[in-house]
């Protein structure tokens, strides 16, 4: 039993920490339809700045704040590159990304860096409640949702719903006065920062940052989605929003129960990269299963 | 309200001559307020390209378009859209399927004005979408929260035209609307639309493949051929047009094989 607790208790910690990053990628690639790669920088760059601020004696909360807008700016590059120079999505974002390979290790200083014993954005409740899961929960929880709330709000104002329609229909946007290119800018700006934020929770809740984590963050994040989604649907807006923030937790939930059954940290990659594919190609794996259940279907009958 | 003044539009001008394909050659249009236009013209007669270019999704090679005696020539597109409403030829192109109801109509409502960081929608907001949704007579005034995208394409064009018209515009453009729907769904459509633009005495500009719509509706009609007006009529002479003599006109251009695909749309 204890086995499932712990599952359950990581799925909760690590989950939460993510959903901002995956709110980040849903924002991105679902309110926006912009395969944004610049998310992989992204979430290095939050952690990275985060902690090389923390060690130079700057408040975690405002270290954290920083880290929020280097994601935010990293988002209006890619923004800029895609709308003004006409650089397609894909490409706008590998070249903020591999940018962004370099500014982050400048911004540590080297490959991985430590803050010991310094404090960061959990200790506030570290020091109330003597019980590490539930400070760090507690901690996250409330950042989630503080950005919830925000994303709700913000999504149904009137430039929130004209970067949805954006995201939906361009040209109906244009025709209804909407100028798209300001709102993709926004968008991808506010995703990445959200990206880089939940980078910075995750540092400072491993203490360190390393130049490895943001690997996978795409799959991750869209593989939390798309559970979320499924379980949990996206009736309306609100609705989708709790939906990915869950998803996230089911997600890490998964993962933990992988490595519980015996499969290694080194394969999980794969074993994210079939399961993504897969979930993405469901839609057409379905159609399909159902054309050849209705061929048989007319068999029967003649 | 609508000055269309020489305006030229080639397609292709990088290709060699042979490809080269005028669209509109030094057109001329004076739109009075209030009136409502149909046009009508063969396929490639430009009669889509005259309306993208003063919706500004395309602009063009030479001339000029003032609307309500401001030079919008050069205006991008999102920002001539506070004095243009449109309705396309795709039902879906007009709305936002995953956005409800309500959320299209409230972007629409600001569609002049500057979007802000104000909660869309208020109390007297959703009033006014009911009770405009409540005029159309399709039953919509009760599904204010459901996506767009499960209402029928006559629904999502009705909607579009109030989204377009929600706060009114200096010039309407229906770009062939009511064309992808059935004939019955059509002719509801064509309905409300005459209804709103009545109403609203819209400065309206109706380009349709089908003469008795062209003909049916509105104060003035332009046929434009090869890139040209060919035929220009209002008032009284228009009401007495039949479609014989379009046809005739039509004839007389010497586009006879254009001219079935024409009757065939009908």
């Amino acid at each position: 039993m204890d086995i499932i607790f712990y599952i359950l208790q990581d799925a909760i910690e690590i989950g939460l920490i993510w959903s901002l990053m995956t709110l980040g990628i849903f924002i991105s690639f679902r309110v926006l339809k912009f395969a944004d790669l610049t998310a992989e920088g992204a979430v290095t760059l939050g952690s990275a700045i985060s902690i090389a601020l923390i060690l130079a004696d700057v408040s975690p909360f405002i270290a954290t704040v920083v880290a929020f807008t280097g994601g935010f700016i990293a988002g209006i590059i890619t923004g800029l590159l895609h709308t003004k120079l006409k650089i397609p999505a894909i490409l706008a974002g590998i070249i903020s990304m591999t940018g962004l390979y370099s500014i982050n290790l400048r911004v540590m200083g080297k490959a991985s860096i430590y803050i010991g014993d310094a404090g960061t954005i959990y200790s506030f409740f570290r020091n109330l409640i003597d019980q590490p899961f539930l400070a760090k929960t507690i901690t996250t929880l409330l950042v989630v949702v503080i950005v919830f709330n925000m994303l709700y709000w913000f999504f149904g104002t009137e430039i929130g719903m004209s970067v949805r329609a954006t995201g939906m229909n361009q040209k109906m946007a244009r025709a209804q006065g909407i100028s798209t290119d300001i709102m993709i800018i926004l968008g991808l700006a506010l995703a990445n920062g959200l990206i880089a934020l939940s980078g910075a929770l995750s540092a400072q809740s491993a203490k360190s940052a390393n130049m490895d984590i943001g690997k996978g963050t795409i799959v991750i994040g869209l593989a939390s989605i798309i559970l979320g989604e499924v379980i949990f649907g996206k009736r309306s807006f609100k609705n989708w929003l709790i939906s990915v923030i869950l998803g996230s937790i089911i997600y890490q939930g998964l993962v933990g129960v992988a490595i519980a059954v015996g499969i290694k940290p080194n394969d999980l990659k794969l074993l994210q990269a079939i399961l993504i594919a897969f979930i993405l190609a469901m839609p057409l794996l379905k159609r399909k299963v159902a054309t050849k259940t209705n061929r048989t279907g007319v068999r029967k009958h003649a | 309200m609508l000055k269309i003044k020489d305006i030229t539009k080639i397609f292709n001008k990088d290709l060699n001559p042979d490809d080269i394909k005028v669209a509109l050659d030094r057109v001329t249009i004076d739109i009075k307020e209030g009136d409502f236009v149909t046009v009508i013209g063969s396929n490639g007669s430009g009669k889509s390209t005259l309306l993208n270019i003063i919706s500004g999704s395309l602009l063009p090679d030479n001339g000029s378009v003032k609307i309500a005696g401001i030079d919008v020539t050069n205006l991008k597109e999102h920002k001539r859209a506070q004095y243009i409403g449109i309705v396309f030829q795709d039902p879906l192109s007009g709305t936002a399927a995953n956005m409800s109801l309500e959320e299209n109509l409230a972007v629409a409502h600001r569609r002049a004005r500057k979007k802000g960081l104000r909660w869309g929608f208020s109390k007297n907001l959703r009033r006014l979408f009911k009770e405009k949704l409540a005029s159309l007579n399709l039953g919509l005034e009760d599904r204010l929260s459901h996506k767009i995208g499960f209402l029928s394409g006559g629904q999502r064009q009705a909607v579009t035209l109030l989204m377009a018209t929600i706060d009114k515009p200096k010039v309407l453009l229906l770009d062939e609307h009511t064309a992808a729907l059935d004939p019955k769904t059509a002719q509801t459509v064509l309905a409300i639309t005459d209804e709103i633009v009545t109403a609203n005495k819209l400065t309206t500009i109706m380009v349709t493949h089908n003469m008795k719509d062209a003909l049916r509706y509105g104060n003035r009609i332009l046929m434009l051929n090869n890139g040209r007006v060919v035929f220009d009529a209002e008032g009284d002479e228009k009401k007495n047009l039949t479609i014989e003599d379009l046809l005739k006109k039509f004839d007389t251009i010497k586009d006879i094989e254009l001219t079935d695909q024409m009757l065939l749309a009908n």
